[in-house]
C-alpha cells in the first residue's frame, strides 16, 4: 500500500513538474529598473502575464545594449515563448528582436519604439508626440505666447526623446515671441537635469520657463530653480505623470505634465502575447496610447 | 615663417571642412520627420471633404451632447472614433449660434461652446473623420506627419479666410471635431476644432 501511495505521489508530482515545465514562459525585458516609471511598466507586465496563466520573468538591461543582448541570448536558449520588451536603443535593439523572431518568439515592444517596421510583432507606445502637442499648447497659453525658455531633452538616440520634443516644438515654434535660449540632454535623470538647469540658469538669467522630456528631469529642474530662488519666475513643464509631479501641480509648483499609462501598456502587451499563442498573427505595427494633459484644472482626476 | 603660416592655414581649412557643427535643436527638428506636406495634399483634402464635411456621422451639436450624456459608451461606438488606446473619443459636430466674444485664440458662442481657431494641433479632426487607419502607417512619425499636414492646412489656410471680418453678434454655422472624455460628463458645451465656419 505504501508503495502504491508512493507511486501515485511520484506520478502526481511528475505530472505537475511536467506541466510546470511546459507552462508557456513570458520574458519581460526592461531598459532600466533604476527609473521608477520602468519598474511600474516591468512589474505590471509580469503581473499581467501571471494573471493570464503564464510564467513570467523580469530582466533588467541596465540601459546597456550589451546586457540586453545577453538577456536575449539567454532567454532564447531557455525556451521563453514571448518577450514583452522595453528596448534600450531604437536602432541597437533591432538585432535582438530579429534574433528572437528567427527563433519564432514574438516580441511586443512597450513604450519605447524601435526603428523597424517589421521586426517586432507589435509596438504599444505612448502617443508622446500628441501628448507633447498638448503640453506645447498649455505652455503657450501659460506664457501668453512670449518669453525665454530652455529645454531639457531625454536620452540621445531614444525615439521618445525626439517624439516629445517634436510634439512640443510643433506648437511652440509657431509663436515667435517664445525664444528657446538653450537645449541640453538630461538623460531622463533627475540629478543630471538639476545640474543642467543650474548651468542654463547661470548662462541665461532671464528665463520664464523650462520644458523637460520627463518628470524625473522636471523634478531635478524644479529643485535647481527652487535653490536659486526662482520658483516664482520659471515655470516648469514635465512629462510622464509621476505622482510627485501631480502633487506639485496641485500645489502650484509645477505647471503641467502628460499622464502616461504604463500599466495599461503592459496589460495590452501581455494580452497580445496570449492572443498570439492562441493563433492571432496580425497585429498593427504601432498602437498609440493616449497621454492626458495634467494641469491645475485636471490634476484632481489623478 | 611663411611655411609655418601656410601649414597653419591648410590645417585650419582641413579641420573646418571635415567637421560639421550641428545644433542639437536642428537635429531634433530634422528628426521631427521631414514631412513633405505636399505628399499629403490629396489625402488632407479627402479627409476634410469626405471624412468631415460629407460624413454621415456629422451630428447636430445639441443632439450630440444629448447622446453623450445619455450613454457615452454607446455614443463612442456609434459616432466616435480614436486611433489606438485611450478613454476619450473624437466626434464630428455641426451647429449654429451667435458670436458672444472673439479673441486671438477662440470664438465664444452664445450657446456656451467655444470654437478654437488657433490651437488646431491635435488628433480631433484626424480621428473623428474615420479616414485614417493605423495599418496604413509604418511608423508613428509618418502618422504624426499626416496629422500635422492636416492641422496645418485647416489652421493656416482654411480658418484664417473664414474668420476674416467676423464680429460679435454675427450668426454663424460651423462644422468641426471635438474630444470627449468620461471626466467631461455631463457635457454642457463643447470645444470645437473647426473645419468650416460660415457667416
Amino acid at each position: 500500500m505504501k508503495y502504491v501511495l508512493a507511486l501515485c505521489g511520484l506520478l502526481l508530482f511528475g505530472c505537475s513538474s511536467k506541466e510546470s515545465a511546459e507552462k508557456p514562459k513570458i520574458a519581460v525585458v526592461i531598459s532600466t529598473l533604476n527609473n521608477p516609471w520602468f519598474v511600474v511598466l516591468g512589474e505590471s507586465a509580469v503581473k499581467n502575464a501571471e494573471k493570464l496563466g503564464y510564467e513570467a520573468k523580469l530582466f533588467d538591461s541596465q540601459n546597456n545594449p550589451a546586457t540586453e543582448s545577453d538577456h536575449f541570448e539567454n532567454l532564447i536558449s531557455s525556451g521563453f515563448d514571448a518577450i514583452l520588451f522595453n528596448p534600450t536603443d531604437a536602432d541597437g535593439s533591432i538585432a535582438n528582436i530579429l534574433k528572437a523572431k528567427e527563433a519564432g518568439i514574438p516580441v511586443f515592444c512597450m513604450d519605447r519604439e524601435v526603428n523597424s517596421n517589421d521586426a517586432a510583432t507589435s509596438q504599444i507606445l505612448s502617443d508622446n508626440y500628441t501628448g507633447c502637442v498638448a503640453i506645447g499648447v498649455e505652455f503657450v497659453k501659460q506664457l501668453h505666447g512670449k518669453g525665454n525658455y530652455v529645454e531639457i531633452l531625454g536620452l540621445a538616440g531614444d525615439n521618445n526623446t525626439y517624439a516629445r520634443s517634436n510634439g512640443f516644438h510643433t506648437v511652440v515654434d509657431k509663436f515667435k515671441g517664445l525664444k528657446m535660449l538653450g537645449q541640453q540632454n538630461g538623460d531622463f535623470d533627475r540629478n543630471k537635469a538639476m545640474e543642467v538647469m543650474e548651468s542654463m540658469m547661470q548662462a541665461n538669467p532671464d528665463l520664464q520657463a523650462v520644458f523637460c522630456g520627463n518628470d524625473a528631469m522636471a523634478l531635478g529642474a524644479y529643485q535647481a530653480i527652487q535653490s536659486a530662488g526662482k520658483s516664482q519666475q520659471i515655470k516648469v513643464f514635465g512629462f510622464d505623470g509621476a505622482d510627485e509631479v501631480v502633487q506639485k501641480i496641485k500645489e502650484g509648483k509645477i505647471v503641467a505634465t502628460g499622464m502616461q499609462y504604463p500599466k495599461i501598456m503592459a496589460k495590452t502587451a501581455a494580452e497580445f502575447a496570449v492572443e498570439f499563442f492562441k493563433g492571432r498573427k496580425d497585429f498593427p505595427q504601432h498602437i498609440p496610447m493616449a497621454v492626458n494633459l495634467v494641469n491645475s484644472k485636471t490634476a484632481k482626476h489623478y | 615663417m611663411l611655411r609655418k603660416i601656410l601649414i597653419s592655414v591648410i590645417a585650419i581649412v582641413l579641420v573646418t571642412q571635415s567637421v560639421r557643427f550641428e545644433k542639437l535643436s536642428e537635429h531634433v527638428k530634422t528628426a521631427a520627420g521631414n514631412a513633405d506636406y505636399a505628399n499629403f495634399t490629396e489625402k488632407v483634402k479627402n479627409i476634410i471633404q469626405k471624412g468631415v464635411l460629407e460624413n454621415s456621422l456629422l451630428t447636430e451639436e445639441s443632439q450630440l451632447i444629448k447622446q453623450l450624456n445619455n450613454n457615452l459608451t454607446n455614443a463612442k461606438k456609434e459616432l466616435g472614433n480614436r486611433l489606438g488606446i485611450g478613454e476619450s473619443a473624437y466626434f464630428l459636430v455641426k451647429g449654429k449660434s451667435t458670436i458672444a466674444s472673439i479673441n486671438e485664440n477662440e470664438i465664444q458662442l452664445a450657446n456656451g461652446s467655444v470654437i478654437d481657431t488657433q490651437f488646431i494641433f491635435g488628433n480631433e479632426i484626424r480621428d473623428a473623420s474615420r479616414m485614417v487607419k493605423l495599418e496604413d502607417f509604418k511608423s508613428q512619425k509618418d502618422l504624426n506627419a499626416l496629422t500635422e499636414a492636416l492641422n496645418k492646412h485647416v489652421r493656416e489656410v482654411i480658418i484664417p479666410q473664414e474668420i476674416k471680418g467676423l464680429k460679435v453678434g454675427d450668426n454663424i454655422s460651423y462644422i468641426g471635431a471635438c474630444e470627449v472624455a468620461p471626466t467631461d460628463i455631463p457635457v454642457k458645451a463643447l470645444t470645437i476644432y473647426p473645419v468650416e465656419i460660415k457667416h
